[in-house]
C-alpha cells in the first residue's frame, strides 16, 4: 500500500487515489428489515398521551428569530 | 431511449444513516427507501468530510473536500470562489435541463449556479426548514411531468427530517413505546435546554396542550415519524417516474449532507459533533438501466465528493480536473472490484472548530478552540471495541493519538501547500456559532 500521505494525491496534486485493500471489499445480496415485517399504519385512534406538537405560526416567528440570530438564516 | 440518463438527487437534510431499515434500523421508518436499496446499490460507509448543511452541500456539488473550496461553515464569511466547478453546471453544459426544488441559493448565492429552473415552495415559510415533502413533492412531480424532451438533472432537498420535528397528525401513536412524554419529573433534556436550539425548541414546537415535551425517546420517535413521512414522499416521486415511463433510465440517487445526534455525546436533536451519527451518511443509488447490481452493499470508505464524479461518469461526460473525488460507478455495476479510501479526514466550523481523522479502527478529532460542551481537545475512539464512540482513549493511548494528531496536521499541511494557501480554514472561521452559544449560556 502506498504511503497514507502520499496516497490522497495524484501527482499533479488534484486528486485523491484509492487504496483501501480489498481484503475490506463486501458485495453479497441481502434481505431490508421491512421485508420480514409488516410494516405498520400509523393508529386510527392515536393514543391520548401522544401530544402531537405543532408549529403555530407564532412558533415558526420566533424559530426563525432565533436562527437569523446564530447566523443559521440571513 | 435516450442515451444519457436522467438523474434524481436527493437529498435529504439531517437523515441518520442508521435510522433507516436499510441500516440495520430496528423499527419500520423506512419501507420504500429500503425498497430502493434493494433494487440498487447502497454504500455502507459514506463519509461527509464538511459538516452541516452549506460545507456539506458545497462538496456534493463541486466534487471537492472542504479545504479545498473552502467552504468549511454554515453561516460563514468564505464564498465559494465562480471557477470552482459545479455538477448542475457541467450537466447543463452537456445537454441537461437542470432544476434545483430547494432553497439553499437564498442563503449563498452559488447553490444557484447552473440551474435553468428553481422551485422554492419554502418561501411560503419564514423558516425554509420548515417546508415539507409534499410542498416540495408538488412542484418537482409536476416538473417531471412536464420537463423538456433531453436528459435532466432534478435536485430536490428535503427538509422533514431537519428539526423542528413537527410530522403530520396522521403519524401520530408512532414508533413511541414510553407512558408520558410530558412527565413533569423527567429531566432528561435540561441541559439541552442551555443550548440556542434546545432553548428554541422549548419555546416553540416542543410545547403541547399536554405540556412541555421532556422525553427524548418521543422526541426521536418524533424523528422517525418525519422519516417515515419523507419516505412517502420518496415513494411519489418513484411512482411518477413509473407513470412517465422514466424509472429504467433514471439514476435516483438518496444521500444526506449529515446525520444527526439524538442525544448522542451531550448533543441533543442537531448536527454538530464529528461522530458517526453525524458525518456517516446515507447513500443509495438506483439505476435499472445502468446495470448497477441490484442489492449490493459497498462496504469500502466513500466520501461525499465522489457523488459528482460517479454521476458524470455515468452521463458519459468529462469530469473535470479539478473534481478531487474518485468515481464509483464501475463498482455499483460489478465491473470492478470495490476499493474506496484507507482514511476519511472532516472538519466542522459551525458550533464547533475540529477536525477528525477516521480509519477503520479508529477515529481521532482534534479541536482548533475549546469545546463548549467541554470535551478535550483531543479525542481518540476504538471504533471497533467502541463503534458508539463514548470512551476516549486519548489520555490511555498517547503514541496512538500523537501519531493520527500527526498524520492529521500533515494531510492538512500538503493539502493547504498544494493550494496555495496559508491559512487553516476552520482556525480562520472558527466556530461561527459558538460566541452565541457561550452567550445564551451565561
Amino acid at each position: 500500500m502506498e504511503d497514507s500521505l502520499g496516497s490522497w494525491f495524484k501527482p499533479v496534486a488534484y486528486g485523491m487515489v484509492t487504496t483501501a485493500p480489498l481484503a475490506i471489499m463486501e458485495q453479497k445480496p441481502r434481505k431490508e428489515v421491512s421485508e420480514d415485517k409488516v410494516v405498520p399504519e400509523p393508529p386510527a385512534a392515536p393514543p391520548p398521551e401522544d401530544p402531537a406538537p405543532a408549529m403555530r405560526p407564532e412558533d415558526e416567528a420566533l424559530v426563525a428569530e432565533r436562527l437569523r440570530e446564530l447566523g443559521y438564516i440571513e | 431511449m435516450q442515451e444519457k440518463p436522467n438523474i434524481i438527487l436527493i437529498s435529504v437534510d439531517s437523515l441518520r444513516a442508521n435510522h433507516l431499515g436499510c441500516y440495520q434500523y430496528p423499527l419500520p421508518t423506512s419501507p420504500h427507501i429500503d425498497k430502493l436499496a434493494c433494487e440498487g446499490v447502497l454504500s455502507e460507509n459514506m463519509f461527509a468530510p464538511g459538516i452541516p448543511t452549506q460545507p456539506s452541500h458545497t462538496t456534493i456539488f463541486t466534487g471537492q473536500h472542504p479545504v479545498t473550496h473552502g467552504v468549511v461553515a454554515h453561516g460563514g464569511k468564505a464564498r465559494l470562489t465562480r471557477g470552482s466547478p459545479w455538477l448542475p453546471e457541467v450537466l447543463f453544459e452537456e445537454g441537461y435541463t437542470t432544476c434545483a426544488v430547494d432553497t439553499l441559493f437564498r442563503e449563498r448565492i452559488w447553490f444557484g449556479r447552473g440551474y435553468e429552473y428553481i422551485l422554492d415552495p419554502s418561501l411560503r415559510h419564514m423558516f425554509y426548514a420548515s417546508v415539507t415533502q409534499e410542498e416540495l413533492n408538488d412542484r418537482a412531480i409536476q416538473w417531471i411531468k412536464t420537463v423538456p424532451k433531453g436528459p435532466f438533472f432534478l435536485f430536490i432537498h428535503y427538509w422533514d427530517v431537519h428539526y423542528p420535528y413537527v410530522p403530520p397528525e396522521r403519524m401520530r401513536g408512532l414508533f413511541y413505546d414510553g407512558t408520558n412524554p410530558t412527565d413533569p419529573d423527567n429531566h432528561e433534556l435540561d441541559e439541552w435546554w442551555h443550548h440556542p436550539i434546545g432553548a428554541m425548541a422549548r419555546d416553540t414546537w416542543l410545547r403541547t396542550p399536554n405540556g412541555l415535551i421532556r422525553d427524548p425517546k418521543y422526541v426521536t420517535a418524533l424523528y422517525d415519524r418525519e422519516i417515515r413521512y419523507l419516505d412517502e414522499g420518496i415513494a411519489a416521486v418513484e411512482a411518477t417516474l413509473e407513470q412517465q415511463g422514466m424509472a429504467e433510465n433514471t439514476i435516483i440517487w438518496l444521500l444526506a449532507d449529515h446525520g444527526e445526534s439524538m442525544t448522542d455525546h451531550r448533543i441533543c436533536y442537531d448536527h454538530y459533533g464529528l461522530y458517526d451519527c453525524t458525518v456517516r451518511v446515507p447513500t443509495i443509488v438506483r439505476w435499472p438501466a445502468g446495470q448497477l447490481r441490484a442489492g449490493t452493499r459497498l462496504a469500502p470508505f466513500r466520501q461525499l465528493l465522489d457523488v459528482a464524479p460517479t454521476l458524470l461518469e455515468a452521463t458519459g461526460s468529462v469530469i473535470p480536473e479539478e473534481m478531487e473525488g474518485q468515481s464509483f460507478l464501475k463498482q455499483m455495476q460489478g465491473q470492478e472490484e470495490p476499493a474506496g479510501y484507507d482514511r476519511v479526514i472532516g472538519l466542522e466550523s459551525t458550533w464547533q472548530a475540529k477536525y477528525y481523522l477516521r480509519n477503520s479502527n479508529y477515529k481521532f478529532i482534534l479541536a482548533r478552540q475549546p469545546d463548549p460542551l467541554g470535551n478535550p481537545d483531543r479525542e481518540l475512539y476504538d471504533l471497533v471495541a467502541d463503534p458508539g464512540e463514548d470512551h476516549n482513549i486519548a489520555t490511555e493511548q498517547p503514541q496512538l493519538a500523537a501519531s493520527m494528531e500527526a498524520e492529521l496536521e500533515g494531510w492538512l499541511a500538503d493539502k493547504l501547500q498544494s493550494l496555495g494557501k496559508t491559512k487553516d480554514p476552520v482556525k480562520e472561521e472558527g466556530a461561527v456559532a459558538e460566541s452565541i452559544w457561550l452567550g445564551h449560556r451565561s
